[in-house]
């Protein structure tokens, strides 16, 4: 029991279940430490702080979810941006043209017919590829847990590689090769993730990330099936039928894994302190 | 011992912060004393509180100089002070309704 034990034998302990890094773990330390110092290193001190894995674990909990919000409003703006890619096929159908390219000088490879539509394909193609990694990434890193959930991340790895042919397309039609270029580019942003990932409370984190990719690439493929339901004709990364009806059941899949990993997600609530009545 | 009774840790807290910055060791002996030593926070619970509050934006925290090391100092913020208001209302509300219950009963 922890209150048996020394304060630096404590803070020991501690330390090696934290997997808080960088900032933040240095300050958790020496807040705790602190504490210690000015309790004397008294056994109630020591006591009252409790286990050293459970209180580690608090810490890590919360960090996590600190963590992962991060993430999630970072990804949130891939969805939006793979969505006006497909608003450009859209326009494309219908009248025919597109505007020309905002910013010319971003790519001056581009040849002159360059337009709006190939510029932000090729941008949206990049996001897409860095939403797809992270999904691989975050169930690499989910996989390490016993605790796995596998519909969330079942759905997170089908939807990544799914996904992934879809973005080749679209890189193709805009005339790029960034897809190739952009593979190692993928391999060390799933490898950096696993990284990061490591530190904290993977299945969270990853469950968390996939939730995000899976929003982000449903909102496309629910745009590409409104293209071709709309206009009667495959949309420029559904050209043959067979791809389309994958993309819808691609689609129900992705609601159902939703739906799963949603109901997978812990509710916070405000933490409760057993207060003592100490006998007089 | 005494049966031990659960409160919100996070009306305690902010509580005892509403009268002034604190560090950790502080806020516990805040509560310790205000409450004529019937309620000891536990360390284990009140440190990842306090983390959890900063990042709600209920409290802000800093380093201030201390003996024999720093220490980091708790404030409570604005929107910190609105949601002590609105538990302490809460609360009372149920601090009444659970007089009404329990009645005259020793």
């Amino acid at each position: 029991m922890s209150g048996e034990l020394s304060a630096s034998e404590f803070l020991a302990e501690f330390e090696r279940e934290l997997r808080v890094v960088g900032r933040a773990r240095s300050r958790i330390l020496e807040e705790i430490r602190t504490h210690l110092d000015e309790a004397g290193g008294d056994a109630d001190a020591v006591a009252g702080f409790g286990s050293a894995p459970l209180l580690a674990a608090r810490f890590n909990d919360l960090h996590a979810t600190a963590s992962a919000r991060r993430v999630m409003r970072d990804l949130a703006l891939i969805g939006p941006a793979l969505f006006a890619t497909y608003v450009m096929s859209f326009v494309v159908v219908r009248f025919g043209e597109l505007p020309p390219a905002p910013v010319r000088r971003l790519t001056p490879r581009l040849t002159e017919d360059v337009n709006a539509f190939t510029q932000l394909a090729t941008v949206t193609t990049s996001t897409g590829f860095v939403a797809a990694t992270l999904a691989l990434a975050a169930l690499v890193a989910a996989l390490g847990q016993p605790a796995l959930r596998l519909p969330a991340a079942l759905g997170s790895a089908a939807l990544a590689v799914t996904a992934l042919p879809p973005l080749l397309a679209l890189g193709y039609l805009a005339g790029r090769d960034e897809p190739r270029l952009l593979a190692p580019a993928a391999l060390a942003a799933i490898l950096a993730t696993v990284v990061c990932l490591r530190g904290q409370e993977r299945r969270k984190t990853a469950v968390t990330l996939a939730l995000l990719a899976i929003a982000a690439f449903g909102l496309v493929i629910c745009a590409s099936v409104a293209i071709t339901v709309i206009n009667g004709i495959p949309a420029p990364t559904t050209a043959p039928s067979a791809v389309r009806y994958f993309h819808l059941a691609l689609l129900a899949a992705c609601t159902v894994t939703l739906a799963r990993a949603y109901r997978t997600r812990r509710v916070h609530k405000p933490a409760e302190v057993s207060g003592q009545l100490a006998s007089r | 011992m005494a049966s031990t009774p659960r409160v919100q840790l996070d009306l305690l807290l902010l509580a005892a912060l509403a009268d002034g910055p604190a560090h950790g060791y502080g806020v516990i002996e805040r509560v310790r004393l205000r409450s004529g030593a019937r309620l000891e926070l536990l360390e284990g619970s009140v440190y990842p509180a306090l983390h959890r509050l900063e990042a709600e934006g209920l409290l802000a925290s800093r380093w201030v100089d201390g003996t024999p090391r720093r220490r980091r100092e708790y404030e409570i913020s604005g929107r910190g002070r609105s949601r002590l208001r609105e538990r302490v209302r809460e609360w009372r509300r149920v601090a009444v309704a659970v007089e009404s219950v329990i009645g005259a009963t020793a």
